[in-house]
């Protein structure tokens, strides 16, 4: 399962959701429902969010248990 | 989603489909057919109490038309980059705006599919079975589309609904 850190990096950089999206060129609702962990953005996405957070990607999302 | 369109729309659509529904049973029950080897008649005759069912349903659809196409233009004006036509082909219920919106698609619509692998084949066992007149296959069948609807617009609801914060 995809997990991710994105609402606590976001809380970090002071970025609204609304930021956020703007910034990787997505709805707001994306990155709700990516917090979450109810959706898995595509790698693309994943890279975009984690350069948007000024982070590597695998301190942003990573595997945990199986798939 | 305030203001948009698209993800009221099944419940649009529904309502037109009811409407439909109340329109083929006044002519159901009004209807006389002839029907011999070499010619087919069809007529129905709107008298009395007939009349008078018809003349609301015309209202209504009026009324209805009237709010759809009030709502249609106050979407297209919120939302210029996703306007919608009524006139189109495509389903205007499709959303495409990032990734999220187009798996949300995905699925409703592979939920939809998946509904009408079960219910078609129903509907037809039934028609085969029960002694159902014409307008009573005609109003099932629009009641299969209401379903379908209903399923795309229940899984759709469950993301766009949320206001996720």
């Amino acid at each position: 399962m995809l997990k991710n850190k994105v609402r606590e990096l976001r809380a970090r950089h002071e970025f609204t959701q609304s930021n956020l999206a703007k910034m990787v060129g997505v709805t707001r609702q994306t990155i709700g429902f990516i917090e979450k962990g109810e959706f898995s953005p595509s790698v693309t996405l994943a890279l975009k969010i984690a350069q948007a957070l000024q982070c590597d990607i695998n301190e942003v999302f990573w595997l945990e248990g199986e798939e | 989603m305030k203001g948009d369109m698209r993800y009221s729309y099944p419940l649009w659509q529904m309502g037109f489909i009811v409407l439909l529904i109340a329109l083929t049973t006044i002519i159901g029950f009004t209807a006389d057919y002839a029907k011999s080897t070499d010619s087919f008649i069809f007529q129905f005759t709107l008298e009395g109490d007939s009349f008078w069912y018809m003349a609301a349903w015309l209202a209504v659809l009026v009324f209805y038309m009237i709010l759809f196409k009030w709502k249609l233009h106050q979407h297209n004006k919120r939302n210029p980059d996703h306007q919608m036509k009524f006139t189109s082909f495509k389903p205007q219920e499709y959303m495409a705006d990032d990734e999220l919106f187009e798996e949300v698609t995905r699925r409703a619509t592979q939920k939809a599919y998946s509904y009408f692998t079960v219910a078609l084949p129903l509907l037809a066992t039934m028609y085969l079975i029960l002694p159902i007149g014409k307008f009573g296959m005609l109003n099932a069948l629009l009641l299969l589309a209401i379903g379908q609807y209903f399923v795309y617009y229940r899984t759709i609801r469950r993301y766009m609904a949320e206001d996720a914060v």
